[in-house]
């Protein structure tokens, strides 16, 4: 700030000194500094203007200061002259001045009234900063401070809209930043200090819980490793879970030490949950396969046995057709011989020949039931088991040892729809069992009982053996399971057992106790006895001319339980089975069903036509059809 | 038999097991209404001895030598064929049982069922029944 006011000479040497020294100030500021008349001529100018300005101090002095003012300001200098006059003094006016060569520039002015010693007016001395540059900085930060706003508004839109959680945390793991969708998946919105970690209530990892403080997050925390895709199950505030994957990145202070962290977390529970249902179906499937597989070999394990048990069939019927043969002379012997003139002492002998003929003939019975027939019909009449064990005790007593006995108590009217030689392949399979177990012992006994118990019958097969161990007891009906050496077992008695009783909608509990024996109790339905002739299934007519197929239909139809008439009585008549050129073939009403030996059907519902000269498999089904069709359609199916 | 045996029904036998002949021949002598015609040892000559001795029921082995019995059987049945054949054999199985009657048997009967058995379904069938013995039917219903 300084005056020059040419033409003071006559100033004192000290004063004139410090005028020296002020003006020296003056020209070396870097500031413009300037004087002015009050018309606004320019009195004075330092170096610092002509530095901003351009201008050289004889080219501006003694030129009105609106040189440097842009056209469009002017105005500012009237104003600015005004004020001086009244005595004020302007302070940093920032405006824009002119220079010399036409540039805008930005300054800052200072401009303050100069008096004579009387403390007249005289003019103004005008300081002049260039602030264009700082000018420049400050409009650049403004400007970069609305772009860091923008920027960051932006990246909250996008976090608020972002399907995942994000938060950032400080290094003690506290909440200093959250996403709509952290608070979301948290179930709240945590209150600052409150959440610490990962925002869950509890966390388990691997099915484990771990404590937050304890847990992968507050390890990142703590070393400043980043952590990628963890999963959790992690529990609400409210108790409901979710699965969440976890990733973060761990940001460093200046010396390089964890500082917090952003973490990123999203639900997966659904892919979790597809996860989970995707192992479940492979271990069911890998489950079904490994049971398929265990059928699979089941059923070839006992293919083979049957195979086995088919070719030991063969066997046996062949023996037992070859004990029959040689049985029939010996008996028609034995007859002739009794009728002889014979002695007490030789009756009594031939007698004894008898009984043990008729033993040879009920083992020879018994093989020849042996054999599985290799057309097992689906339908099975009810068998007698008191009639069936009077074949096949021989056939049993030959699966025991010598020393062991065979006791049986057989209650008579049991009825199981089982077959004969599946029955006798099972029992002998037990029976042989006990057999084995009771190899050796003087005391061994097999007790054979059937009875009728609650609507079931119980065929149970006892031995007074060692009796089999838990472990023995519950695998015994597994394939390949034997206590016997490979070389007298297949292991697959029992399941053959089992699939045999199964068939006939029977089951197996074995009961065995250590050193005392085991119980095989095989429960089957009780079925009503087999149908005999005329037990109340009505009639039936037979117009066949041939004689021998009229006898076959004839036998065939009582031994379904008709009545077989020559001529039809009238509603009674169930069947009738007629030629198709016969008289009954005419009157078609003549019974419910009617079975044609004709070649083609009928158009009558009720009639079936089977062939003029039908096989005899033809004939038997046609007439199962016929009989129970109507009132036991059920049964039919067995 | 209650009834008068005007005529002795006549029978041939077909078994080439020759104590089974001997035993039925034997056995079949001491029947009132029964006379033995011969036997075979095999099916091939069947049809000649139809032809020759008029039998009124013929007992028939299935387990011999030569031609299969039951094809024999076969070709021989017609209507014009008055004897009445019975299968009597130790195979008593559902497909030879099937076989036989569609063959044109009028019985199948188990050896090991006995003598009594056998004359008792001659004599059924003699009188126009068809018949299977016990054992014959419970294997066809097994």
């Amino acid at each position: 700030m300084g005056e020059s006011a040419p033409g003071m000479d006559s100033t004192p040497a000290p004063l004139s000194d410090a005028r020296g020294l002020l003006a020296a100030i003056v020209e070396s500021s870097d500031d413009a500094i300037v004087s002015k008349t009050l018309d606004g001529l320019i009195t004075s100018w330092n170096r610092g203007a002509q530095r901003i300005f351009g201008y050289a101090p004889d080219e501006i002095i003694g030129r009105p200061v609106t040189t440097l003012i842009p056209p469009e300001r002017v105005h500012e200098e009237a104003d600015i002259l005004q004020r001086l006059r009244r005595g004020e003094r302007i302070e940093h006016y920032e405006t824009v001045r002119m220079t010399k060569d036409g540039r805008l520039i930005n300054v800052s002015l200072t401009v303050s009234p100069v008096r004579d010693a009387s403390g007249r007016l005289i003019g103004a001395s005008k300081v002049a900063r260039d602030i264009t540059a700082q000018k420049r900085a400050s409009e650049a930060l403004r400007r970069s401070e609305g772009a860091l706003a923008a920027s960051e508004a932006r990246l909250l839109t996008i976090l608020s809209l972002l399907p995942v959680g994000v938060y950032a945390c400080d290094r003690e793991g506290r909440v200093t930043f959250f996403n709509a969708r952290a608070a979301e998946l948290w179930g709240h919105e945590p209150s600052g200090l409150d959440v610490r970690f990962c925002g869950f209530c509890k966390v388990r990892i691997d099915g484990k819980e771990v404590e937050p403080e304890r847990g992968p997050i507050a390890r990142a925390l703590r070393e400043g490793a980043p952590l990628r895709d963890l999963e959790v199950v992690a529990e609400r505030h409210d108790g409901t879970q979710i699965h969440a994957s976890i990733s973060l990145d761990v940001r460093l202070d200046e010396a390089g030490r964890p500082a917090g962290a952003i973490v990123v977390f999203q639900d997966i529970s659904v892919q979790a949950a597809a996860r989970q249902a995707l192992r479940d179906q492979h271990r069911a499937l890998e489950e079904a396969v490994a049971a398929r597989t265990r059928e699979l070999e089941e059923s070839h394990q006992r293919l083979r046995l049957s195979e086995r048990l088919a070719s030991l069939g063969t066997l046996s019927v062949g023996i037992g057709h070859d004990m029959a043969n040689l049985l029939v002379p010996v008996r028609v012997s034995l007859e002739a011989l009794a009728a002889s003139n014979l002695s007490a002492a030789g009756l009594a002998e031939v007698e004894r020949i008898r009984v043990s003929a008729q033993y040879l003939q009920q083992l020879a019975n018994g093989l020849r039931m042996m054999a599985l027939d290799p057309e097992r019909s689906t339908w099975v009449d009810a068998l007698d088991l008191s009639q069936w064990w009077g074949d096949a005790r021989a056939i049993v007593k030959n699966a025991l040892p010598r020393c062991v006995t065979l006791e049986a108590s057989v209650a008579e009217g049991c009825h199981v729809r089982i077959s004969r030689p599946g029955l006798t392949q099972a029992v002998f399979n037990l029976a042989q069992n006990a057999g084995e177990a009771l190899k050796g012992r003087a005391d061994g006994k097999v007790r054979v009982e059937i009875k009728c118990q609650g609507g079931q019958v119980w065929v149970v097969i006892e031995d007074n053996g060692p009796g089999m161990t838990e472990d023995v007891r519950a695998h015994c009906m597994e394939p390949f399971f034997t206590t016997k050496t490979r070389a007298i077992s297949t292991g697959l008695g029992l399941v053959l057992v089992s699939g045999l009783v199964r068939e006939a909608s029977g089951t197996v509990e074995i009961r065995s106790k250590l050193g005392k024996g085991t119980t095989f109790i095989l429960r089957f339905p009780a079925a009503s006895p087999a149908r005999t002739e005329d037990d109340g299934r009505g009639t039936a007519v037979v117009d066949v001319r041939d004689a021998r197929m009229r006898s076959v239909i004839t036998a065939e139809l009582r031994h379904l339980g008709l009545r077989v008439e020559s001529t039809p009585t009238a509603a009674q008549t169930a069947v009738a089975v007629a030629d198709a050129d016969s008289e009954m073939a005419k009157r078609r009403d003549v019974a419910r069903r009617v079975v044609l030996l004709a070649e083609k059907n009928g158009e009558a519902s009720g009639v079936e036509a089977i062939g003029a000269n039908p096989k005899i498999e033809l004939v038997r089904q046609a007439l199962r059809r016929a009989v129970f069709v109507d009132a036991e359609a059920g049964e039919v199916g067995r | 038999m209650t009834e008068a045996p005007a005529k002795k029904h006549r029978v041939l036998c077909v078994d080439d097991n020759p104590h089974v002949v001997e035993a039925l021949r034997s056995r079949l002598s001491r029947q009132q209404d029964l006379t033995w015609v011969g036997c075979l040892p095999d099916a091939d000559g069947l049809a000649e001895m139809l032809e020759r001795e008029s039998p009124d029921v013929v007992l028939l082995d299935l387990d011999m030598p030569g031609r299969d019995p039951l094809e024999v059987l076969s070709e021989l049945s017609s209507e014009a064929m008055t004897a009445r054949v019975i299968v009597f054999s130790g195979h008593v199985r559902k497909d030879l049982i099937n076989r036989a009657i569609n063959a044109g048997a009028w019985g199948y009967i188990s050896k090991g069922e006995g003598e009594e058995v056998l004359l008792e379904s001659m004599r059924r069938v003699l009188h126009g029944e068809f018949v299977l013995s016990s054992e014959v039917r419970s294997i066809l219903d097994a």
